[in-house]
């Protein structure tokens, strides 16, 4: 039997969320009525989560048991699917060039899984019930392993979309388990049921770190990490984008629900070890970044990165939670929010950049970029905006999430727990390193990808992209600059969230003086982008003042200065590998590099040889999940040929000893 | 209104006196040499040369040359407007913390590493990777030095850790302030570019590390990344200083004490920069890849000056 | 404040032994080792005074003298005479040592929190402060090829249990204490005897070659 309960604004939603699926016919008017549905639900949610008003729908009660759909749109769902709304706007906006100057075969079969995913996507962060959420769950990876290996005739795009299924369908079993161990405890899978439930101690800590393994291989946390360098980069951009910026984001939201809605009570160390977590995937993210010269292999790294920074947060908060300090834990939940949003928004803006250099230069290797910032100026200046933000650089608005996230940790001094006190500015002191390795790492993506001059022809013979993917570019640009220089809008928007988990409204404590974010202790440290940025305003006006009255205004052009001899080969200029190589030689210890020299041609090799260099590090981890594999294939291989070898013989026997083991069993059964 | 004028006052000293600093590090170097050495006042003149110059850029550069010079020299004077010289009243203390100064002076690294990238020459890529890397291994004895001061103090706000400082947190621990101030004069030496990291006065490519990032700059463009220069040094000689050495401050402002304090700040920012020309005088500039292993050691330093805070 | 003062001259010495793990260069090593006596000689000095007991003030003029003097000079003589090369080849490269030195100083000053110290202490912060340094001569023992160096961590390790005695107990009584001292001269003069003999005879300064004795 089939009842639908509804009201009529669930129904919009529903019906903005599946309606671009329809027209797959035509995917120019797809991608134009998923932009128009992304900015309606976009507006929507956002009226709605000011307002705070929530609303609930369950249908579907159907016969089969267990099964019901329901979904409810509370504050932390709306603020979600405010990011994935957002981030759609942009990407779908792209899309509509790119997809066509690109020549996608099978135009309309990419249109459908494309709006299928993002409709799955925003069912999966507003699923109330722990089966629907499932499905979703299911739905949403399988769409996007398709997306990924849309290029299938590439042997390396189909080893990264085989790596990611087998890692995702992982995860999802330990989210199942977890899922499972509350089920048992609570008798029932909707949500509703499992708000702050009491658990005892050992499931507690079964159904954390089910939690965290299996949310944690979806977000791309360190040890987890190995899909996500192998499956971003093959994908087609725009999928990229939406991957990166949003699909990892959704186990985000499980965890934020998980560890506050419905664990209560969890011990310190949960918090702790999340935050250790945080802050190894940082590290290890940034670091292994330096070493890459493909494009969005580096970009994926650094969403590895920046999922660490938000861990950090999350965990942070989690510490407060435990000890009892919900305002200080909602400033934590805050920055963890924050920089959830800021990643969304200038990782995809990044990711769109990638894709448009690639479309133009045919090639993802930045080394074989440069000079772009003349051939393609807008694409160069979203691209330099976006690295700004990446780079935790004032005034934009990946510095204001990431002070946010220093002062949660600073605050963490005011827990009276000796290891905390220790820790913590350790950690602090490796975000500090991360932060500082991403702005090394980005200087080398625009100095080599944008700046100087073009080292092959297909950077030569670049130009700009079509109107419609500047255009998408440009509206997440302008998004990092309002909501660097303008944070209370997104503060405004997570304090109905904090108000739900923790009970305490965060804006009223962040926001109270005008233009200015503070903690929640005022004077403990406030910060004003706006003020700031007035600050650079006045300063370069006074000296291009200066300038013009004492000072030359003339310029002049000429060539490159090479030393005295002719530099018009852009061979001369730095190559990614050699920009990286300092740090690479100072932590070899942590890349383990083979590095080699090697001629190419025969036949000139003890005169004028031409030398190729090629330098390799490679992911640790990876390394010790191969062994791990190899071992576990090896041996489950030996004992399966051990037992299946056959020989009908040996399989009649087995049948034997099995009938005369039922009975003695039975024998023995009926004896006792 | 008198706070106000106050903290322009402090601006401007600090503004004013950055290119005397290393103008009298330089004569002091030259003295004990035993040559003449230009005369103190030389960066002023320098300055002023430069600005009526043209500016040359390279064929392949875009408008990065154009706006990143600006940056470089604009972000360290907008932190000078957080410092405290005198009195704890800033211009721009309102607009953000010691955290965000760290930031700030990173935003300003970023683009004339991008400057130093964008001339097209090998020179300028070779100055941005090693200026990128040291300045990466450098910022977290940074930051563990301000997270200590701002642990002891119970605030980030750099006016509040300045009073706090000059109450009686030096003295209530000792040992953890002078382990961090160690800590600091590494990061000092990291972030001005001075010897033991990096030689101000080489002309040879192969061991440049700022220089290289603006070996091809020329003009106003040059004197702009000056000044960024000097104002840069300052500012952590006057962290140093300020935060370190607490003395000469006054409670009452009146004429004498404002102009006594001035003074004792000019007293002690000479006799800082004599120190380090002096240890640019005594120690050989170490092999790049021994640098990482200072920038450990400052690591190593702040992180027991934490260790002991906290325990 | 006198405790203070103690404190800062314990966190000098161990900023000291920190500063041999970064140069590879042994007469570097050896010169640190004797500014860092002289700390030590200063800080029972001070405590000499403080309490006013005659045994610190032999034991200060002691450490003067043979750490601070002889004993740097005779290791500077064997190295001279050695003519061997003057750099210290490690086992953990110099990164990696201190990353491991930062570990162990935190777990000594996390271990040392729960020990409570009773009775009149003079500064109670120099317990950890000292148990790093002995850890770090340790280390210095253990990660160093070179057998020069490895006297160095001894010693080094000796300033430790040294400043601890001191500091927390008000010293050890006297004959110990002579006692002490002259084991460790004893010990410095064999050592340089012995790396003589095995730079005579075998023409090669590591200590790994020694393990081919086995067979």
């Amino acid at each position: 039997m089939l009842v639908v309960i509804c009201r009529y604004e669930m129904l919009i939603y529903i019906f903005l969320m599946v309606l671009p699926m329809l027209f797959f016919l035509k995917p120019k008017a797809t991608f134009i009525v998923q932009t128009f549905s992304s900015l309606v639900l976009l507006f929507f949610s956002a009226v709605l989560l000011l307002k705070h008003e929530y609303i609930s729908i369950s249908m579907f009660h159907s016969s089969l048991p267990y099964l019901d759909f329901s979904i409810k749109l509370d504050s932390l769902s709306l603020l979600f699917v405010m990011i994935i709304s957002t981030i759609s706007l942009g990407v779908s906006t792209y899309s509509l060039n790119y997809v066509y100057d690109e020549d996608y075969h099978h135009k309309r079969l990419f249109a459908f899984i494309y709006t299928a995913f993002i409709a799955s996507l925003l069912f999966v962060v507003t699923s109330f019930n722990a089966i629907s959420f499932l499905i979703f769950w299911e739905i949403m990876s399988t769409l996007s392993f398709f997306l990924v290996i849309y290029n299938y005739e590439n042997e390396e795009n189909r080893q990264g979309g085989f790596l990611y299924i087998f890692m995702t369908h992982l995860g999802t079993a330990f989210i199942m388990v977890a899922f499972i161990l509350m089920y048992l405890k609570t008798g029932s899978f909707s949500f509703e049921n499992w708000v702050h439930v009491g658990l005892d101690d050992s499931t507690k800590f079964w159904v954390f770190l089910c939690v965290l393994i299996g949310f944690g291989t979806k977000a791309g946390m360190f040890p987890l990490h190995v899909w996500l360098p192998k499956a971003h980069p093959v994908a087609p951009s725009n999928v990229s984008a939406l991957m990166s910026g949003v699909m990892i984001k959704t186990a985000i939201y499980m965890m934020i629900r998980f560890y506050f809605y419905f664990l209560s009570d969890i011990p310190w160390w949960y918090g702790f070890i999340v935050l250790l977590l945080g802050s190894l995937s940082a590290l290890f993210g940034v670091m292994y970044a330096l070493a890459q010269h493909d494009l969005k292999r580096l970009l994926a790294y650094h969403s590895i990165e920046n999922i660490g920074i938000i861990l950090m947060g999350l965990g942070s908060a989690m510490l407060f939670n435990s000890n009892h300090m919900p305002l200080l834990a909602s400033f934590g939940l805050l920055a963890a929010i924050f920089h959830t949003y800021n990643h969304a928004i200038f990782k995809s803006l990044l990711f769109l950049g990638s894709g448009a250099t690639f479309l133009k230069t045919h090639t993802k290797d930045m080394e074989k970029y440069g000079g772009l910032i003349k051939l393609m100026p807008y694409t160069a200046l979203f691209f330099i905006i976006g690295s700004i933000s990446i780079s935790a650089l004032p005034p934009f608005n990946g510095f204001v999430s990431e002070w946010l996230t220093y002062q949660s940790l600073l605050l963490n001094n005011k827990i009276d727990i000796n290891i905390i006190h220790i820790f913590v500015p350790l950690f602090a002191s490796m975000l500090a390193l991360t932060g500082a390795f991403a702005a090394a790492c980005f200087v080398k993506v625009i100095g080599i990808s944008f700046l100087g001059s073009p080292r092959s022809d297909g950077a030569k013979n670049a130009n700009e992209v079509g109107k419609f993917m500047v255009w998408g570019m440009g509206f997440l640009a302008a998004l990092c600059v309002v909501f660097g220089l303008f944070p209370h809008i997104v503060i405004a928007l997570v304090a109905p969230i904090t108000s739900l988990l923790l009970g305490v409204d965060v804006s009223s404590s962040t926001s109270s003086h005008l233009f200015m974010i503070s903690t929640p202790n005022f004077s403990f440290g406030h910060l004003s982008t706006l003020g700031l940025s007035m600050g650079f305003a006045v300063g370069i006006f006074m000296l291009y003042i200066l300038i013009k009255k004492f000072g030359n205004t003339k310029t002049r052009m000429c060539s490159t200065w090479g030393c005295g001899q002719l530099n018009n080969d852009a061979s001369n200029q730095y190559t990614a590998s050699g920009f990286s190589q300092p740090i690479r030689k100072i932590f070899a210890f942590f890349y383990h590099p083979k590095e080699k020299i090697y001629p190419t041609s025969r036949k000139k090799k003890y005169f004028f040889p031409i030398l190729e260099y090629k330098a390799h590090s490679h992911d640790g981890v990876e390394s010790v999940y191969n062994l791990v594999l190899k071992v576990f294939v090896k041996s489950s291989a030996y004992l399966i040929n051990l037992i299946e070898n056959g020989s009908i013989h040996i399989y009649l026997l087995y049948i034997l000893i099995a009938s005369i083991a039922f009975l003695v069993y039975a024998v023995k059964g009926g004896i006792n | 209104m008198q706070t106000f004028l106050m903290a322009l006052l402090q601006f401007f000293i600090i503004l004013i006196i950055s290119p005397f600093i290393v103008g009298l590090m330089q004569k002091t170097k030259s003295l004990v040499r035993g040559s003449v050495g230009p005369c103190v006042f030389q960066p002023y003149f320098n300055i002023l040369k430069l600005m009526q110059k043209e500016v040359v850029l390279s064929n392949q550069s875009s408008y990065i040359s154009i706006i990143a010079p600006y940056i470089v020299a604009v972000v360290p004077i907008t932190v000078a407007g957080f410092l405290p010289v005198f009195d704890s009243n800033t211009l721009m203390s309102f607009s953000g913390d010691i955290i965000a100064m760290v930031y700030i002076l990173a935003l300003g690294t970023f683009f004339l590493a991008l400057f130093g990238f964008d001339q097209g020459s090998s020179f300028g890529g070779l100055g941005s990777s090693r200026e990128m890397t040291v300045a990466s291994l450098a910022e977290p004895a940074f930051i563990m030095v301000i997270f200590t001061f701002a642990l002891q103090s119970n605030s980030t706000n750099i006016s509040h850790i300045f009073d706090s400082m000059r109450g009686d947190i030096f003295f209530n621990y000792p040992v953890s302030s002078t382990l961090a101030l160690m800590a600091l004069y590494f990061v000092t030496l990291a972030e001005a570019g001075r010897i033991p990291i990096d030689n101000p006065e080489t002309h040879l490519e192969l061991t440049m590390i700022h220089e290289a990032m603006i070996l091809d700059a020329s003009g106003r463009n040059l004197a702009l990344l000056e000044i960024g220069s000097f104002v840069k040094t300052t500012i952590f000689l006057t962290l140093f200083s300020n935060i370190f050495m607490p003395l000469g401050f006054y409670d009452t402002n009146t004429i004498w004490t404002i102009g006594f304090s001035i003074f004792i700040y000019f007293i002690k920012m000479s006799t800082l920069g004599v120190i380090i020309a002096i240890g640019e005088l005594t120690l050989a500039k170490l092999r790049y890849f021994r640098i990482s292993d200072a920038m450990m050691f400052g690591f190593v330093l702040a992180l027991i000056s934490m260790v002991t805070y906290r325990l | 404040m006198f405790s203070d003062f103690i404190e800062l001259i314990g966190a000098f010495v161990l900023v000291l032994a920190i500063l041999q793990i970064t140069s590879d260069r042994l007469y570097f090593s050896i010169k640190v080792y004797a500014i860092q006596s002289f700390f030590v000689s200063i800080s029972i000095l001070s405590i000499g005074i403080y309490s006013s007991s005659f045994d610190l003030y032999v034991s200060s003029f002691l450490t003067l003298v043979i750490k601070t003097f002889i004993i740097p000079y005779a290791l500077f003589k064997t190295i001279d005479e050695m003519k061997i090369k003057r750099e210290i080849k490690a086992f953990v490269n110099i990164t990696n040592s201190l990353l491991v030195i930062s570990a162990i100083i935190i777990f000594t000053f996390l271990l040392t929190r729960y020990i409570n110290i009773g009775g009149s202490v003079i500064a109670k912060e120099i317990f950890p402060i000292s148990l790093s340094i002995i850890f770090i001569g340790a280390f210095i023992m253990v990660s160093r090829q070179k057998p020069i160096t490895q006297l160095i961590g001894f010693l080094t390790l000796e300033n430790g249990i040294m400043l601890v005695a001191t500091s927390v107990t008000y010293g050890m009584p006297l004959i110990v204490e002579i006692g002490i001292f002259f084991d460790v001269i004893v010990g410095a003069t064999m050592a340089s005897l012995i790396i003589h003999h095995i730079n005579h005879d075998i023409d090669d300064m590591d200590a790994t070659s020694l393990s081919d004795f086995k067979e």
